[in-house]
């Protein structure tokens, strides 16, 4: 069975919706910057990539009445919002939702967390209602009347990836006619004093692939896809903004949080991809690549890249210098904008890149480009050494 | 699906215990986890740092492949409400009470929901896919049904299941609190960490077929023996406490009991069943998996 | 003269510690330095040649250099000094047991000096400066500050990476600091004491 993408909802640090995030990728707008909701003490030495929206455009937005959501739930269902209805599916109990998030309603779990903490009062305890994970896709499915199916990943920077490769898997088995695939984060103090644990945020604009990339910034963020089989798809009528045509999901079992040194999680995961997907790697013309601008992600998958292209690399980019690492989201957003990239048949740039990677015999696609866009393979990498390849073909 | 070599760390002498059905033992304010020794799982130096949901990942993931004689199984699949909530809760109060300074990095590290699962594979050098599935009462649900698709896809010969979470003190004090705002009578909270080997084809180990799988509701399908969380059956509940995946604990006795085939005892009887149906419904949520005896 | 203190970092007790917060703890089934070089992603195959003084007299400067904003100093400007008490001891015994089987092991013998690791660090810097290695009873900032303080007046560095490395078994006492001859935090053998007991 061939998986058509019908649908496509995205909202990030660059655009409100697809088309607000395609302006910002063509004239190469960043939507990194300080941030201006997030209340966090390291918003003033970092940058972020947070979405311009506050949680009460969104509920507006949405018309969501209860008062009881996270933002991460509302980022799920405003970019969920605008990939149904591009697809024009009807809900029902043939459609399933394959959601993922690292951070669940931890952000509004916060607001309980810091008198809690701070002064021993418990007066937001309700607030925790919405904190797991399984409850913020719980919501957004019974927003949209999804009762079939609906579960979430969470396999920390990868899940939204693994969340299409689910999605695909459903569908190929008869499990369902429609799913909707994505991911969903919300920037908050815990992921942002977290990473800042780890001493991988860069407080400077993040530099993919340069030399001397100094770490991440993080961003938040939520896309969606709605996958239904070709066939269903022609017989409906709809655009088909491109396939799924391979995924693989495979552990570097190397480290906690660490890549190891040959990429070999990330090899594994795109040879597999391109196994899955009957394709060789000459085949892609356009790499989306994790990217995330650490010392260790951009060195370890540009030696996997290497091991998996060989001398013939096609063009490579990490659009995260745009929207920032958003987490769970990654996988997600950056699928949206290979299906952008196979639709437009443009190659997006790898913003701020300075000095090449001493041992890459290969440079990022610095320039918005019109190219012949056929194939996309999208990298998405996790703590927990998940590794995840996702490829996209033209409808 | 087959299924059969299980493991079991719970509030029972479940861990290698080849009939649980005949220890069962009432729970009390004191009942704590029946846990192993640890240290034949793990090598002291991470041991130190791990919280319980990681402990049981460990010895549960391993001593489940051990029972089923695998080296390895193709892919790892785990189910879990909560998580490591006691990492996120270390590192929450790190953030609050040092005002955003002297952090541990090692309890976030620990703390994001995959690390169960992504330790496993670190452990046994497992390079196949990895996936957590975060759904409340339903993640073991999706566990298995992700199972079940990737084996149905060909991806997999084997697969490695997990069903894990824990409590602490302050957690069931929050949820307590939680509950007192929406009127909710919260019942006796649990932890626990079972692990189930599943397969395409039929193992020296396996034990049953799982022949239906529902995340909406309780199935309609007979069953000559019905282990629920609600009083339609068996209630495994008040054995191993409430909790998101109490359901590991009632799938794992419910392969004991086809292993076992009889027994006759103060809380239960029944005589080799050949259907057993497992259910949970927690807070709006609703599954149910049907084995069948091989 | 006044010295300045750019970054400092102390592995010990399964724990390493940069600039005074903590990094990482030791949190898996490898042994502690391998889980340090795995932490920090480093690729450097010949680390796990390496005995236990140079991993950990490696790893140190890794993490500290790292942090120092290196680029601004020409490579034969940055001094590397580093000390301990039981010099190679450690790889000397294994040495000798390796003589004892009835083959000697060259590459345990390359580790029979303490200084090895200061070598090996200058390869992986590019460093061409002045480097020492000293044996004191125990952590001596005060030989270590007045060692960089005549390599500045000397004006033979601008930048010198001081470290006490002492392995035991699987007991590390690792600390290292960048000092400057010009900086921001000026640093006295008391204050690095200080950093070093943890006060």
């Amino acid at each position: 069975m061939e998986i058509a993408v019908t649908g496509i909802g995205a909202i990030s640090a660059i655009g409100n919706d697809v088309q607000e995030n395609l302006r910002s990728l063509v004239t190469k707008e960043t939507g990194i910057s300080k941030a201006k909701l997030l209340g966090s003490k390291l918003t003033e030495t970092h940058l972020f990539g947070e979405v311009k929206l506050s949680n009460e455009k969104l509920r507006a937005g949405l018309n969501w009445k209860d008062a009881a959501v996270s933002r991460t739930t509302l980022l799920s269902a405003w970019a969920m919002k605008e990939a149904i209805e591009q697809s024009g599916i009807k809900i029902d109990d043939q459609v399933g939702l394959v959601s993922s998030t690292s951070v669940g309603g931890m952000d509004r779990s916060e607001g309980f967390f810091e008198p809690y903490y701070t002064e021993q009062d418990f007066a937001n305890v309700f607030m925790l209602g919405t904190h797991d994970c399984g409850t913020c896709t719980k919501q957004a499915a019974e927003h949209f009347g999804i009762t079939a199916y609906a579960t979430t990943i969470s396999t920390a920077c990868s899940s939204a990836a693994n969340a299409i490769a689910v999605g695909a898997r459903l569908l190929r088995q008869g499990k369902l006619k429609r799913v909707i695939v994505g991911g969903t984060d919300a920037l908050c103090r815990f992921t942002a004093n977290g990473f800042n644990s780890l001493m991988i945020l860069d407080s400077e604009w993040c530099k993919p692939f340069s030399a001397n990339r100094a770490g991440l910034n993080l961003g938040e963020a939520a896309a969606y896809l709605v996958l239904e089989s070709k066939e269903d798809a022609e017989a409906r009528g709809t655009e088909i903004h491109g396939l799924v045509t391979g995924w693989a999901n495979t552990n570097d079992a190397y480290h906690q949080t660490a890549s190891s040194p040959d990429g070999n999680g990330a090899f594994m995961a795109m040879t597999q991809a391109l196994e899955k997907a009957g394709l060789k790697s000459s085949d892609i013309s356009y790499i989306n690549a994790h990217g995330t601008g650490t010392q260790n992600n951009d060195q370890s998958e540009s030696i996997a890249i290497h091991r998996v292209f060989g001398a013939q690399k096609p063009p490579i980019s990490s659009t995260k210098a745009f929207t920032g690492h958003t987490l769970a989201a990654a996988g997600a957003i950056e699928a949206v904008y290979s299906i952008l990239a196979l639709k437009e048949n443009k190659l997006f740039p790898n913003l701020n890149y300075q000095d090449p990677i001493e041992d890459n015999d290969w440079q990022p696609q610095l320039e918005v480009e019109s190219a012949e866009v056929k194939h996309v393979l999208s990298n998405s990498f996790g703590f927990g050494g998940n590794n995840s390849t996702v490829i996209f073909s033209k409808a | 699906m087959y299924l059969g070599a299980a493991s079991c760390i719970s509030f029972q002498d479940s861990f290698g215990n080849e009939n649980p059905w005949n220890s069962l033992v009432a729970l009390t304010q004191e009942t704590q986890l029946v846990q192993p020794d640890y240290k034949e799982f793990v090598a002291s130096a991470a041991l130190r740092r791990m919280s319980t949901v990681l402990k049981m990942g460990a010895a549960g993931g391993k001593s489940c492949l051990a029972q089923a004689e695998l080296e390895n199984a193709d892919a790892i699949t785990v189910g879990t409400g909560l998580g490591c909530v006691r990492d996120t809760l270390k590192f929450l109060k790190a953030v609050y009470e040092d005002g955003e300074g002297a952090l541990s990095p090692t309890a976030f590290i620990q703390s994001t929901h995959n690390s169960i699962a992504g330790q496993l594979a670190l452990m046994l050098g497992n390079h196949g896919y990895n996936m957590t599935h975060v759904q409340g009462a339903l993640s073991l649900g999706y566990a298995l049904s992700d199972a079940e698709l990737l084996i149905g896809e060909g991806d997999a010969q084997t697969v490695l299941i997990g069903a894990v979470d824990e409590k602490t003190d302050e957690l069931v004090a929050l949820l307590s609190k939680l509950s007192e705002t929406v009127d909710y009578q919260m019942p006796a909270i649990g932890e626990g960490g079972a692990f189930f080997l599943a397969s395409k084809e039929k193992l020296n180990s396996s034990i049953a077929k799982m022949v239906e799988l529902s995340l909406v509701s309780k199935t309609t399908a007979n069953a000559d023996l019905v282990l629920s969380n609600t009083n339609e059956g068996f209630n495994y509940a008040q054995y191993s406490g409430e909790h998101f995946t109490s359901i590991g604990f009632g799938l794992f006795m419910a392969l004991k009991a086809f292993d076992i085939g009889k027994v006759d005892n103060a809380q239960v009887s029944f005589n080799n069943p050949s259907r057993i149906l497992v259910h949970h419904k927690l807070l709006g949520q609703e599954m149910s998996i049907v084995l069948e005896k091989i | 003269m006044s010295l300045f203190l750019k970054t400092y970092c102390q592995i010990k007790e399964g724990e390493v510690h940069i600039n005074g917060e903590l990094f990482c703890q030791h949190m898996d089934e490898d042994p502690f330095l391998r889980s340090i070089y795995k932490h920090i992603g480093l690729t450097y195959p010949k680390f796990f040649k390496m005995d236990a003084l140079s991993q950990l007299g490696f790893l140190g400067a890794e993490m500290t250099i790292m942090r120092s904003e290196m680029e601004q100093y020409a490579d034969d400007e940055v001094a590397v000094i580093y000390s301990n008490r039981s010099s190679s001891l450690q790889t000397d015994q294994q040495y000798y047991q390796s003589l004892k089987s009835g083959i000697a092991s060259p590459s345990l013998f390359v580790y029979t000096l303490p200084n090895i690791v200061v070598g090996e660090i200058c390869i992986r810097h590019k460093l061409f400066g002045e480097n020492n290695f000293l044996i004191t009873e125990r952590f001596d900032a005060k030989q270590l500050i007045d060692q960089c303080e005549a390599l500045f007046q000397d004006e033979a560095a601008k930048a010198v990476l001081i470290a006490w490395t002492e392995v035991n078994g699987e007991e590390h006492d690792g600390f290292f600091a960048f000092v400057t001859a010009s900086g921001m935090n000026e640093v006295t053998p008391e204050s690095l004491t200080d950093l070093y007991l943890g006060r």
